[in-house]
């Protein structure tokens, strides 16, 4: 288990090292630099091009980019060209927010699909499937912004029950949290459904039911538990995409996360910036869906003796 | 003689098997509204360029008819400019239609190439498409395009590559699990035997037994390819002005959502609209390709 | 965050107090006058009167929050100059005079009195009363290594060369020796850049003592890109400001930020959508507060370019642009056309300056003359967002005459690039003036960032200096004038409009000083109850 754990964090290594240099050709191949954000705008074009040599933008790009990874090999991310922050300190100011989203986006998510889910399993093929089936996909067909500005308008424009942006209290989250959780119910529904489906039958469960257990407390009860582990699964990589994908969301509604962190700096061309958030962020990623992976072990016995045996194979991707 | 017999068997087999599907994809409410709605709106795109001219239906500006609400005489209204909206809308499904399509054609060319070979070969190749696939779908899609868009510069073009490229590690992981499965098969090691090439054993073998999954994720992405483009042009990455891409209406119409929503509904409609038969008809597909599923 | 650096870019610089004329007007003066007229009749036009104190009898609030539209990226003084930081700077820093940004007024501020021993010498006597937010008190030596430090600051090194030699001559005496004679000095130092910082502060705490300033609220929280969290200074030199905590937040979106007004989340909104007024306006809760601004919404053209290289054809554009309409479209018709590439409030400025006619016969002319009667291709740089919209409709009123415009659509980081490297032919954008004749150097001047149609005519470079070396004001402002009638008939850049400055604010705000080049001073800001 722990040789498991140690290969999967060192496979991180050569991840971290073609992202970043991915990221950071790719940024550096966008005309613009930082100098043309942080010059004052009185600058002439010949202190414009001194700012570039200072900033060591005449150097080629594979020196730079060397450099970069020089630093971070002693653990440093680099520091922001324009607020002058370190950017591990900028990034973990910025993560509480977008952990926070991203598992209350999470809830809302599994609050609507895991009934819908096993409300259209247990109807299977009839309409209230269908409809079930469609509500899932709404979710997952607005685009995430115009989503965002209509609940605005309603909720805290019309009915004045919400805040709209920013952040602080329980109240704030609600708008930005639905705005995302809803766009991840189509693909937990549809786990639920299937994963339902697929124990609804099981030799055990008509057990169950010619025990005279009551058909609530079997499907609640005996069926959703043995339906877990696929609904986990896809839990796990939903919050991992939640921790890069909120960027839309964040715009709409203010909130100060991670994602609209690197946007800024991209636009901004704060190289060091983006390329030291991107890695953070994979790392968290990968530590989640690592977490998922040892999570298995605790709901499977089956997965965990695997584990013991093998300390290798990858799972859950 | 004996060739022609199998060649007919095979042509029978393949018009039995379509013809399941479509019976199953018949009893699939669903999936049929689906696929009714794309065909629709892929007629829409089709006529609109008979029945619009760009330069005056389309792009054509009327600044005294500006922020007009719906009426007869513009059903949709007129945006901030005095163009009529409802001809935008109906032109503007060949973009929006033609980005998804587009960049999921990228996205199939190089996943499915990359995800055969890898599953195909296996070994240190493998190991080296995986990790690559990896990484790239490590960094979040849409800063991968916002990235990408950036770097090459914001054309129409540009947002299709932008939105393929990031399409293509899921394409790399579905052929290549669907490959897996097939590799061992009997029939594989048999045109191995009589010393076919690999490639084209990949090509008239494999594949063709891989299709359903990705016929069902090709669907599925052209849907999530739209909503990608509407973001991108949300962030203002998208298609250039003056094209009417839905998702540059419904971005340009956001300020206006408070005395004008019509400017944000009938885009954010439009998009609904198209996403959501595209995922009915992926739904819908993915049930009649994989009747396990269903059961 | 485009459109933060957007408003990075229409900011504000050096100001200063000189004389000028202005005038490109194309469009039908008559709408001109509706528009003006339209703008008049709104709610409330406040022009920078010195801010009002509540009276004593009235309860304020302990906290008000004010959303603001760009980022905050850094509270280091020196290292940005913006409108948007300077709103900021100025409410934690202190500077050694001020200025009514209006009128071009110098007042004192840190220091109490000044005085010029000849041309390049000048002396402040520094109030003895006033005290940095860590206890220590003001002195000359904060402001000799104010500008040490400043020499190296990204912002401030440039704006600080002028002054050779800074010293103490006593604890609360400043000399300053510069290179030359200046006339703007002043206005210059009057800048949020020159704002005086703790020497002790920043032995202390390198890292963040930039933080510690003499103005009226000490730094409580800041998080860069996000807010600003800021208490009062309880032993501030002009004693204590009405509003115990004051908070700058960052909403990008300007939708969300009005509603954040409508629902109180926020007292006080920046630029409110021109689109969305009505709803300011008819909020018995809110007011709206309107003052013309000094941003020129212009097209520029590459001098530099084969193309746009043509003076005849950039002459046929001027003819054939309707800034009317793109003012309508833009922002719904709240702004002023603009007839001159001059600030309204810049010395120099003339009313009702001559300018090409709307007249596409005269167009379609000059367009023959230069040899395009057949057309031509022209490429439209713009930043993505409202520009773009100009753009569009440019488009359209360029084709009557043969123009094809291209939109290039970029971020602004892209877009300052290709304009520096010249690499643009046409671009939309917004410049900021303030108060001084001399900025037309910003605008047309060589070597200058801010020329971005890379201008050069020997004989305006020759007027500006003349300018800013003349103490006679009818010989200066004739200096001006001339150099405004070349660049009509250069004309390197259509001007379009100015835009009108709004607020949306809680109905019992006060104390706010609206200045039209944005830099809005809201030290004495307070909502009653």
């Amino acid at each position: 288990m722990y040789r498991y754990v140690i290969k999967r964090l060192l496979m991180l290594i050569p991840v971290i090292i073609g992202i970043s240099f991915l990221v950071y050709f790719v940024i550096d191949l966008a005309p613009g630099d930082i100098i043309s954000q942080i010059a004052p705008e009185d600058a002439t074009v010949e202190e414009i091009q001194e700012l570039r040599e200072e900033y060591g933008f005449n150097k080629p790009i594979l020196i730079r980019y060397g450099e970069y990874m020089a630093g971070m090999i002693k653990g440093d991310l680099g520091t922001s060209y324009i607020t002058g922050e370190p950017v591990f300190e900028s990034y973990m100011k910025r993560l509480p927010n977008t952990l926070m989203l991203a598992f209350a986006s999470i809830f809302v998510s599994v609050v609507i699909s895991i009934p819908l889910g096993i409300l259209s399993a247990v109807h299977q093929g009839t309409w209230k499937d269908n409809i079930t089936m469609v509500i899932a996909l709404l979710g997952l067909s607005m685009p995430n912004f115009w989503l965002g500005l209509l609940l605005i308008i309603l909720f805290s424009l019309k009915l004045g029950l919400l805040p709209s942006g920013g952040y602080g209290t329980f109240a704030h989250i609600i708008l930005p949290a639905i705005t995302v959780g809803t766009g991840l119910t189509a693909m937990l529904t549809r786990t639920t459904r299937s994963s339902m489906l697929d124990v609804i039958r099981q030799d055990y469960l008509r057990t169950a039911r010619s025990k005279g257990v009551p058909e609530k407390r079997v499907i609640n009860k005996h069926a959703l538990k043995n339906a877990l582990i696929p609904i986990i699964t896809v839990v796990g990589t939903q919050l991992a995409s939640c921790l890069g994908g909120a960027i839309i969301t964040e715009t709409v509604f203010s909130w100060p996360g991670v994602g609209r962190l690197i946007l800024d700096s991209v636009n901004s061309r704060d190289i060091p910036m983006v390329t030291g958030c991107i890695i953070m962020k994979t790392i968290t990623i990968s530590i989640i869906l690592l977490c998922v992976d040892l999570l298995y072990a605790v709901v499977d016995p089956r997965i965990k003796a695997q584990y013991a045996g093998k300390g290798g194979k990858s799972h859950g991707r | 003689m004996a060739d022609e017999t199998m060649l007919v068997s095979k042509k029978y087999k393949r018009r039995s098997q379509a013809a399941e599907i479509w019976r199953r994809m018949r009893k699939n409410k669903g999936a049929m509204l689906g696929l009714v709605l794309v065909i629709l709106i892929v007629l829409i795109a089709i006529f609109s360029g008979i029945f619009l001219d760009y330069e005056t239906d389309v792009i054509g500006q009327n600044i005294s008819q500006r922020l007009q609400h719906p009426s007869l005489a513009h059903p949709m209204g007129t945006d901030d400019v005095g163009r009529d909206v409802m001809s935008r809308l109906l032109y503007g499904s060949r973009y929006s239609l033609s980005v998804g399509v587009v960049a999921v054609i990228i996205a199939l060319v190089f996943g499915v190439t990359l995800g055969s070979v890898a599953g195909f070969f296996g070994g240190k190749l493998e190991e080296v498409i995986m990790r690559a696939s990896d990484m790239l779908a490590a960094v979040p899609s849409i800063l991968m395009a916002i990235a990408i868009v950036s770097a090459l510069g914001q054309s129409t073009l540009n947002l299709m590559l932008a939105v393929g490229i990031t399409s293509v590690p899921q394409f790399v992981r579905i052929t290549r699990a669907a490959v897996m499965t097939v590799r061992n098969q009997e029939y594989i090691e048999a045109s191995r035997s009589i010393g076919l090439n690999e490639f084209k054993i990949i090509w008239s073998h494999v594949l063709p037994n891989c299709l359903s999954p990705i016929i069902v994720q090709t669907t599925l992405r052209v849907a999530s390819a739209i909503i990608s483009a509407s973001s991108l042009s949300f962030l203002g990455l998208g298609v250039p002005s003056p094209d009417p891409e839905w998702g540059s209406m419904l971005s340009a119409g956001r300020k206006f959502i408070r005395g004008y929503s019509y400017l944000t509904l009938f885009p954010g409609l439009a998009i609904m609209i198209t996403v959501l038969s595209l995922n009915l008809l992926g739904d819908g597909l993915r049930d009649a390709l994989d009747p396990k599923l269903k059961k | 965050m485009k459109r933060n650096f957007a408003a990075v870019l229409c900011t504000v610089l050096l100001a200063g107090s000189l004389a000028g004329c202005g005038g490109n007007g194309s469009s039908p003066s008559q709408s001109a006058q509706e528009t003006t007229k339209a703008a008049a009749a709104t709610t409330e036009t406040t022009a920078a009167a010195p801010a009002e104190m509540p009276s004593s009898d009235v309860k304020v609030k302990e906290s008000v929050v004010v959303g603001i539209k760009a980022q905050i990226t850094s509270m280091d003084v020196q290292s940005v100059s913006n409108v948007a930081h300077n709103i900021p700077y100025k409410l934690t820093h202190a500077t050694l005079v001020t200025m009514n940004l209006d009128t071009g007024e110098i007042l004192p501020d840190l220091a109490e009195s000044w005085e010029w021993i000849d041309d390049v010498t000048i002396e402040f006597k520094l109030r003895e009363d006033a005290k940095f937010h860590n206890g220590e008190p003001v002195t000359a030596q904060d402001v000799v290594f104010t500008f040490e430090r400043g020499r190296e600051g990204i912002a401030s090194a440039n704006k600080m060369k002028p002054a050779t030699e800074v010293t103490a001559v006593d604890d609360h005496t400043v000399r300053m020796v510069l290179n030359a004679p200046n006339v703007d000095w002043l206005d210059t130092i009057s800048l949020p850049v020159f704002s005086v910082l703790s020497e002790k502060a920043l032995a202390e705490d390198p890292e963040k003592g930039y933080e510690i300033g003499a103005g009226p609220y000490v730094v409580k929280e800041f998080v860069s890109k996000d807010y600003l969290a800021l208490t009062r200074f309880e032993d501030y030199m002009d004693g204590p400001v009405p509003t115990r905590n004051l908070t700058l937040r960052y909403i990008p979106e300007a939708s969300a930020r009005l509603i954040a007004l409508q629902t109180g989340e926020i007292d006080l909104c920046q630029d409110p959508d021109t689109i969305e007024l009505d709803t300011v306006r008819s909020d018995p809760n809110l007011t709206l507060v309107e003052f013309p601004g000094t941003t020129c919404q212009f097209f520029g053209f590459n001098c530099k370019d084969e193309v746009t290289g043509n003076k005849k054809l950039r002459q046929a554009i001027a003819c054939a642009v309707n800034k009317q309409d793109i003012m309508d479209v833009t922002i719904n018709g709240y702004g002023t056309i603009a007839s001159s590439f001059w600030g309204p409030t810049q010395y120099g400025y003339i009313d009702n300056f001559e300018t090409w006619p709307y007249d596409l016969d005269m167009a379609k002319e000059l367009m023959k003359e230069a040899g395009l009667e057949n057309g031509v291709d022209l490429e439209i740089t713009v930043s993505s967002g409202a520009r773009v919209v100009s753009a569009e409709v440019l488009q359209a009123q360029l084709k009557e005459i043969g123009v094809n415009i291209i939109i290039n659509e970029v971020d602004s980081a892209a877009l300052t690039s290709i304009t520096n490297e010249a690499r643009h032919q046409g671009l939309v954008y917004g410049l900021g003036f303030n108060t001084a004749g001399d900025e037309v150097r910003r605008v047309y001047g060589d070597g200058s960032s801010t020329n971005r149609s890379h201008y050069h005519n020997d004989r305006v470079i020759e007027l500006m200096d003349l300018a800013v070396q003349e103490f006679d004001d009818a010989k200066r402002k004739e200096y001006y004038k001339e150099i405004q009638e070349i660049a009509k008939d250069d004309i390197p850049v259509i001007p379009l409009y100015y835009e009108q400055n709004f607020w949306g604010v809680n109905k019992n705000t006060g104390g706010v000083t609206w200045y039209g080049n944005s830099n809005v001073d809201l030290s004495t800001v307070y909502v009653t109850e």
